[in-house]
Order: C-alpha cells, then structure tokens, then sequence
C-alpha cells in the first residue's frame, strides 16, 4: 500500500470527528425531542382538564354514532350537485365526502341560516316516483326513499321521507305517512335530487339544529324482490338492530366549538397546534400559530456567515433524513384519521395519553400529544402539535453557531491534513523519480540528482542521495574509462620498449640476446594487443555517435558473416529465414559483435561441439541468436556478464579480452534499440547469446 | 645527400630511440622536446619531414599548433603525427590541419619507416626529382599515382591520407580479390582494430561518393574483408 493511501486512511481517521459530532447532535435532537414530547403532554393535560371544567364542553353521554357538521362560511347552491362543496385535494369539483357505509357518502355543514346536508349514492341507480322510463307506465313500486330523522335536545323526534319523481326538486312527505299521499306544502326541508355517472346525488337543506341534537339518515332503496333495502350506517335504524319502523338510537349531531377555539388560545405557542376531536375524529375547536417566518437576507452576511449558514443547512437536511417521521394522523375534510388516534381510542387504561412524532402528509412531522379532555369518559380528545420544522438543537442560534463552526473547523483541518499529506507524498515520490532517472535501466548511474534545500528529514535524504549518487557516478565513470586510461597510460612506455628493443634488434646481437629480445618482442606485441582490446569498447562507444544506420537484409548480411566464420571453423552452422529481413542499423557494427560471439563461442566450445548462429522472427524484433555447446554459464554471473571487465574464462589465455567482448555486444545491441542476454540451454549443454533488434517496423 | 628529418617528441626514451633508429636508417636526425625550440631549429635548418608528437609537455595541443606554423612556412613539408592519444576525432583534426599522416606510437619502427620513404617518395614525385615515370595503376574509373599517392576517379582528384592510400591500393591492385582486415592492415603498414579498419574503408568510401553517388568499387564480405569490384577495370 503507497504512502498516500497510508496517510487518506489515517487522514479518514480524522472522519471520525465529525462523525461523532453529527452523533452528538442526533442524539441531543433526540433528547431535546423527548422533552419536548413531556412538556407537550403536561402542557395538553392542564389544558385538558381545565376545558373538563368548562360547563360548555363539559361530560356528555358517550354516542356511538355522530354527526359532524362544520361551519361554513361559503355560500352553498342548493342544486343537487356538489361542486361547491369544499373539493378532494386535486380533485376540482368533486366534494369530498364521508362514509356512512356502502355507497352512502355524506357531508353536513351548517351556516347562519340552514343545515346542510349532501348526499351521493353511488353504485346504486335512482328508482324516481315517476319512474325512470315515461315510455314505461309509473310504477306501483315504492321509488327511492330517503328518511331524516331529527330530535332537538328536549324536542320530538320529527321524520320525514324526501322522493323525487324526477331529477330536481325533490318532495317531502311525513315518514309516518306512508304512500305516495300528499308531499308537504310548506315542509321544513327542500331537497334537490340529480343523477350522477354512477348513482344520484341528494342536497338538502334544512333548519339549524343546535348542538347535542340528534340526527340520521338513510335511504330506503326498492329491489326487484322483496321489501326495500335500507342503506346508510347513520339512519334511523341503527346497524345490527332488527329492522323495525321505531326509531332507534339516532346518531348525535356534533357542531364547530369556536368558544373551545377562543379558550385554548391563549395557551398556544409559535409553532404549535391545539385542536379538540371528537372520538370519532371530529374536529371540533382548532387554534394553531404559525412559526415565525425566517428572515434571512443573505446580502447581509460575510462570506464566513454564509458558511456558517450553509453548514447549517448541511445539519438541518441530515437531521431531517434520520429522524423518522413517525405516523400519519392528518384531518381529511373535518375529520381526523390516523394510527394514533385508533390507539388510543382502543386503550383501557383510564387517562392514557399517547405521545409520539407525526406527520401530516406534506408538512414536517410534528411531535404530538393527545389526551382524553375526560379521562373517565373519554369521548373527546386534545390534539396538542408541536411542528419539528425548526429542528429543536439547532433551533438555539447559539448552538447551531457552535456546531456548524466546530464542524466547519473539523473539516478546514481535515483538508489541511489531507493537503499536507499530498504534498509530502509529492515530495517523496518526486525524490524517488529523481533518484530513479538518475540509474538507467541496466543499474548504472548515469544522471545526476539536484539536491533539495529544504531543512527537514526529507531535505536530508534527498542531500544524502545526491551526494551518493555523485559518488557512484563518479566511481563509475572512473571505472568505465579506466580502460581507456589505463591503455593510453601505458602507450608511452609500451612505444618506449618497442623502440629501444627494435634498435636492440639492429645492433648485431649475439644468439642469445636474439633469444630474449624476440621474447622481449612478443611479450611487447601481446601487451600491445591487449590495450588494443581494452580501448576497443570505448572508441566503438566514441565512433557510435558518428555511425549512420541504413537499411540493409540481415539475413543476407549473417550468411555472408556465417560464411566465413565456417571456413575458419567448421563447428560454425547458420540457420535464418529464406526470406528478406530488413532492419535499419549499422551491418558492420553488428557483425562486429557477431564477431565476438562467435569467438567466445569458439573458445568455450569442446572440438566435436557445435555453434549454431541462427536468426528468427520475434514480435516486430528479429532475434539473432549464438548458441554452442560447453560449458554453462555461472548463475550468479547471468545479470552481469555483459557489464564490463567480466570474464568467466579461466587465466590464461593469451588474448587478452579482459571481458571486453560482450561489452562491445551490449553497446551495439543499444545502438540498435535492441537488448543482449544469455542463457543456459535448459538441459545444460552448453550457452546461447540472444540479441533482441527491433525490425524498424511500428513505434 | 642524406634527408633531414625533425624529431619533436617531449618523452626522452622515445625521442633517443627514435634518433638512433632513424640515423641508423640513414637520415640525418634534428632533435626537439617542445614546440619553441622546434619552431626555432626549423627556422634555422628546414627539415625534409616533420614527425611530431601531439602531447608536447605542457602544451596539449602544441603538436597542431606546430603543425600549422611549419605548413605555413613550408606548404610541400611531409608531415607525421606521432601520438599516444587513441581519439579518431584528434586524427581527423590532424589531418585537417595540414599532416600527411597521423599514427600511434605503438606503431613499429618498419611500419613508421615504410611510411616516411612512401612521403619522400611522395615529395620527390612532386618535385620531379624521382628517376623515371611514376608508377600509376588504372582500374575503370579508378587512377592511382603510387609514387604521389593520389587518386583519381573520373579524372577528379581524391584527397586520401597514406593509409587510405594503401588500403585502396591493396584492394585495387587485384580487383575481386579478398583482402582480409588483416591484409589490409599490413598492407597499410599498421596494426589496427577491425573496427578502425571498418572506419577506413569507410571514410574511403564517402569521399568517392562524395564526387560520385552511384561509387560501388568497393564490396563488403562481412566476416571476411573486402574487394574492388571486378567489373571495375
């Protein structure tokens, strides 16, 4: 693992800071939630029990079924049709409407004047009294019926029967007076009954009805067998009662409580909502007060608040997506719905409370309180909701201040810390280009290194790496011309030896003294030879630089070489391509080398043994190979016996190579772009000397 | 009458053991260790050749600078570079400057003495003192004067040093023959590396391409010499 993966793991250590301060906001909006959800519900219980002790919301008899009808303040038209009824959400013109069971829905307001009533029947076709088809005979059926039922608290109960012969106005009749006898002339209720796309639709309107009242409806629907099927859950007859013609326990008419709205209002705070509900979900008094709204000019800030701001929106976002939202309990129309509230309607523990996060679809979630108003008879609820929109740990400026800066802080270091570990790992790695530019491939250091200036260890090592790899150069080039020293040195004293014997020769000597100035002459020859040899290799490298490459056959260029050397050395055999090789290089430099190849080869090679000179086709290179059986080459030796003054011969031999040889290969196997290496056969018979030569061929 | 040689050499051995094996040779021997006393002393007495040292003591390059000074004052004087340096880029330069010939100083006396009597002989043709017409070789396009050691290639002269002279020669003179390195090497009266003589054949080569670009007189055997073209007659 490189150093800079090291030091992002260490710098995602520093992570963790952050990490455990978002941790500690989470875990202080939690907390600071729990409190809050306390402080609501101590707060929804004194209110509740101070509404308990109102006379006019005070205990009323549990009723299993209501009626609710809301205020309204909107003109309503009385035409049987119900687009001016308060809309679905998103639905233009469709009321929306409650159950009351199969294909009954309802809604009931009250104005100034009057009680309304809508009504839609769906799924079920209008049966009119004066019959649906005029082509057909009126019928002798009972139409349609739709009964009303109502008992003003100390009053009678008064029943009616609205029919229709056709759709619009409607005719009431008394209930108790059954048959199509005379509608009444001036009855308490007009109604207007329209068919809809899938059923018909009933508005009324009747007279107001005070609260506590109680008050129904049904339709009595004809079949085609049998007496007439009664449908709606809020009428006359309560469900699972036998069908009998005595008015059963009517439902009770629940009505807005604005004097509840303007006694809980004072308790409200910014932020928060009270609303009272009937058990069956009724809204009955609701108060809310909106939050403040947000003034943030952000002309204002400086470029540090606006950081600032920005991390705070960061933390807001965050806690938001890891807080749940909780339940839904929502008011659709006037009545409200939701998990909580079956809860708590189906608990039997005397003065439970629920308190918990909901949510209204649409809207942040807000924690919620409720409480049973009578914890005996707990037949109304106080609904108290505390918007968590302003998320309640940041909602303290000075808090928020704190965490944003201290995350900002974390962050700056961390970036700091991730920016000072970049810039070391440049650093480092730059030193170990520099070094490694400085050695050329085959290990040999060539370049020179610039030190750096800086004063720290890293400084330190680079200066250490300078001065060594001064030093090595400078060693190496003294051992790479100390051939070439060494033989122009001994030139002089060689030419004054040769002289000085050459005049020895002339000066009429005795046969002894012929004797030794002859092995005088030779010894002088053979040193002669050998610093020809030893400066070979340098002024091949001297005259490389004026060589001009051309494109000749190398296949030609071998067998003319491999020619030769057979008729010096009968071991010699060639094997290459039919075919044309070209190649663009130097033919003579590089039957130079062949030349020492196959020297070398000639002298490792016992006499029956054979030196194969073959060239082969390579992967855009030619592959020019001098193979001969002997012995192998010492294995420690395999990387280096081309580097200079390496010789595996034993002492002795009298031509005085000094390693030179394959030096004079691997220069001109890099004058053709190409590389040298040897082997062992892998049975261990004997050598072979590869030279790899690019063809010319692609890049 | 006998010839004059001037001897410039710094390294006393050397310079004693030439004198003896030249005087023994039959030329009259002037001796000098640095450039100023040689200046003077050729002023004083005009030699017949010139054989000096490059690496004169103190002075690196005394030798060229010498060297210029004398062929000023004598365009015609044969002129030999004797050196210990191995640099061929130090030869060329020599030769630029006016020598006629340019060897090491492990060279053998007979090689160095086949050399100053080919330049005497050389001088002499130049001067129309030699007895008789010169010796001159013909094959094709190629005329060779062996006593002046000139060539000729389509009636255009070819500046060649003594070496390459007796390299053409060796080669010309039995055309599709092969001479080895080795012959050539005796045949120019020295011993070299392969690698030299490659270079010679070489450098012969570009000068006749530099007149001719279509020059193919001379073939390469690799592994085993060269050859003047056969039909080159």
């Amino acid at each position: 693992m490189n150093l800079k993966k090291q030091l992002l793991i260490v710098g995602a250590l520093t992570l963790l800071i952050p990490i455990a301060g978002i941790q500690f906001v989470l875990q202080l909006e939690d907390a600071l939630r729990a409190q809050e959800l306390e402080r609501l519900e101590d707060q929804a219980v004194r209110i509740a029990a101070m509404l308990a002790q109102d006379l006019t919301t005070g205990p009323r008899p549990e009723a299993r079924r209501t009626v609710f009808a809301e205020t309204f303040q909107r003109r309503l038209i009385l035409d049987g049709y119900g687009d001016d009824w308060p809309n679905r959400p998103g639905q233009d013109g469709v009321p929306l409407l409650y159950q009351a069971g199969k294909h009954v829905a309802w809604r009931a307001a009250m104005n100034s004047d009057n009680l309304w009533l809508f009504l839609a029947f769906d799924g079920l076709s209008p049966v009119f009294s004066g019959g649906n088809d005029r082509l057909t005979e009126p019928r002798e059926k009972a139409p349609d019926r739709l009964v009303l039922s109502w008992r003003m608290p100390g009053g009678e109960l008064r029943e009616y029967r609205v029919e229709a012969r056709a759709p619009g106005r409607a005719q009431v009749h008394d209930y108790h007076r059954p048959g199509p006898g005379e509608a009444l002339t001036d009855p308490p209720i007009e109604a207007f009954w329209q068919t809809q796309p899938n059923g018909f639709s009933i508005e009324l309107q009747l007279p107001r009805l005070p609260a506590g009242s109680q008050f129904g409806f049904s339709l009595e629907h004809p079949r085609t067998t049998g007496p007439a099927e009664s449908f709606g859950n809020l009428g006359r007859v309560a469900p699972g009662s036998v069908g009998t013609s005595e008015a059963g326990d009517l439902p009770r008419l629940l009505l807005d409580q604005p004097d509840t709205a303007l006694a809980l209002s004072p308790f409200i705070t910014p932020g928060q909502s009270l609303a009272l509900i009937s058990r069956d979900g009724w809204q009955l008094a609701r108060v809310d007060a909106p939050l403040p709204g947000n003034e943030t000019d952000i002309s204002h800030f400086s470029p540090l608040e606006l950081v600032q701001q920005a991390t705070l929106q960061g933390l807001r976002l965050l806690l938001t997506a890891s807080q749940e939202p909780g339940p839904v309990l929502a008011p659709e129309g006037g009545r409200w719905h939701g998990a909580p509230l079956q809860q708590i309607r189906q608990t039997r523990i005397p003065g439970a409370t629920i308190t918990a996060a909901t949510h209204i679809p649409g809207e942040a979630p807000a924690l919620t309180a409720i409480v049973p108003v009578d914890p005996g008879a707990p037949v109304q609820y106080l609904v108290s909701r505390r918007s968590t929109e302003t998320l309640l740990s940041l909602s303290s400026t000075t808090l928020g201040q704190v965490l944003s800066r201290s995350l900002l802080l974390t962050l700056t270091l961390l970036l700091v810390l991730a920016g000072y570990a970049s810039w070391l790992s440049w650093r480092i790695s730059r030193l170990r280009h520099s070094v490694s530019s400085a050695v050329d491939d085959e290990g040999r250091v060539s370049g020179w290194l610039t030190p750096s200036t800086a004063r720290d260890e890293l400084g330190d090592l680079s200066r250490h790496f300078a001065r060594l790899v001064g030093q090595v150069r400078g060693y190496t080039q003294y051992l790479e011309s100390f051939a070439r020293k060494l033989s122009h040195e001994l030139k002089t004293p060689l030419a004054v030896m040769r002289s000085s014997l050459d005049n020895l020769q002339h000066s009429a000597p005795s046969q002894d003294q012929s004797v030794y100035i002859e092995r005088a002459s030779e010894g002088a020859e053979r040193l002669s030879r050998i610093l020809t040899a030893m400066s070979e290799a340098s002024r091949l490298e001297r005259s490389l630089a004026r060589t001009d490459k051309e494109t000749f056959d190398l296949a030609a260029v071998l067998g003319m070489a491999a020619e030769g050397y057979k008729s010096l050395d009968s071991r010699v055999s060639y094997q290459g391509p039919a075919h044309p090789c070209p190649i663009s290089g130097a033919p003579d430099l590089l039957v130079q080398a062949l030349d020492k190849l196959v020297e070398n080869a000639r002298d490792f090679a016992p006499p029956e043994g054979e030196i194969a000179i073959g060239l082969q086709e390579g992967d855009q290179t030619w592959i020019l190979s001098v193979c001969n059986d002997g012995p192998v080459l010492p294995t420690d030796m395999a990387g280096h016996i081309f580097d200079s003054f390496i010789s595996v011969r034993d002492h002795g031999s009298d031509s005085g190579h000094l390693g030179q040889g394959l030096v004079i290969v691997k220069l001109v196997a890099d004058f053709h772009r190409g590389r040298a290496d040897a082997e062992n056969r892998t049975d261990g018979s004997g050598v072979c000397f590869r030279l790899y030569l690019p063809d010319g061929t692609g890049t | 009458m006998k010839r004059r040689i001037a001897l410039v050499e710094d390294e006393p051995a050397i310079r004693a053991n030439y004198h003896d094996a030249l005087t023994r040779r039959g030329y009259a021997v002037d001796t000098y260790a640095d450039r100023a006393s040689a200046w003077a002393g050729c002023q004083n007495r005009s030699p017949d050749l010139a054989i000096i040292d490059v690496g004169l003591g103190a002075e690196v390059d005394g030798g060229f600078d010498l060297c210029r000074d004398l062929r000023a004052l004598s365009p015609t004087l044969p002129i030999i570079f004797l050196t210990a340096r191995d640099d061929e880029g130090d030869s060329v330069l020599g030769l630029r400057l006016g020598a006629d010939d340019y060897v090491t100083k492990d060279m053998s006396l007979n090689h160095l003495f086949a050399r100053i009597a080919a330049l005497f002989r050389r001088a002499d043709a130049y001067s129309q003192r030699s007895i008789g017409a010169d010796e001159q070789l013909q094959r094709g396009r190629l005329q060779l004067n062996v006593d002046r050691m000139t060539a000729a290639w389509r009636e255009q002269t070819v500046e060649l040093t003594v070496t390459e002279f007796w390299m053409l020669h060796a080669l010309a003179r039995h055309p599709g023959h092969i001479r080895s390195r080795t012959q050539l090497m005796e045949a120019a009266n020295t011993v070299l590396d392969d690698n030299t003589v490659t270079s010679h054949i070489k450098r012969i080569r570009r000068k006749f391409e530099a007149l001719d670009p279509t020059f193919e007189a001379i073939h390469t055997l690799y592994g085993v010499g060269y050859r003047w073209n056969p039909h080159e007659v």
